[in-house]
């Protein structure tokens, strides 16, 4: 194994190790209930779209 | 990519052929989602050099056992595409946009580490094309 392939595996190792799986992080857990009277969301929703021409656009024409 | 399908499902509906993005907040609450995102992003770019803003496309539902015989739902975003947010001055305030991000598109490493350490399955890949792009539709 060269040197370069077994540094890579190596930071993939230790990249892995620090990964957060609980139910903590957003990207295990995302939570889409928001409080009532809430001002603001931590993200948006979108609807009515097609994803796949959404980031054929987005790649294509780089703004949205 | 069946771009047949694509061009007749855009000729019919022309607001998949705009520049429009719909989400389903209204205001005041919109603009200030949007500039909470947008601020949010930009110190996290100026301050570590990261970008966290992402299209997620798809949602994992999935079920965790808890000690007592019932089970605690999820959702988890599966394909995370990175994209910065501008803010532009407009004749009715700020207009925001989304624009591509340098970084790749992947699958979320987080579900996918978990899926394996804590459960033995393996997600499927995300396929690219000739140009690098992630063939969203076939991981569906």
């Amino acid at each position: 194994m060269s040197l370069t392939k077994e540094l890579e595996e190596q930071l993939k190792a230790q990249r892995d190790k620090l990964l957060v799986l609980s139910g903590t992080n957003r990207l295990i857990d995302f939570k889409f209930k928001i409080k009532e009277n809430a001002r603001s969301q931590n993200y948006l929703r979108i609807v009515d779209e097609i994803p796949e021409l959404i980031i054929d656009k987005l790649n294509v024409d780089k703004r949205f | 990519m069946d771009l047949k399908l694509k061009s007749q499902i855009s000729e019919k509906l022309p607001q998949y052929k705009d520049f429009d993005i719909q989400t389903n907040e209204r205001e005041p609450i919109f603009s200030r989602t949007c500039d909470k995102l947008f601020k949010k992003n930009k110190l996290e770019l100026d301050e570590r050099g990261l970008n966290s803003l992402c299209i997620s496309v798809g949602f994992l539902r999935w079920f965790e056992e808890e000690k007592s015989n019932s089970y605690r739902e999820y959702y988890s975003p599966l394909i995370l595409y990175p994209v910065q947010m501008i803010k532009e001055r407009s004749l009715n305030g700020f207009q925001f946009s989304l624009e591509a991000s340098e970084q790749d598109t992947n699958l979320n490493v987080c579900l996918v580490q978990k899926m394996f350490i804590e459960y033995g399955l393996k997600l499927p890949e995300l396929e690219l094309d000739e140009e690098g792009q992630p063939l969203v539709e076939i991981f569906f």
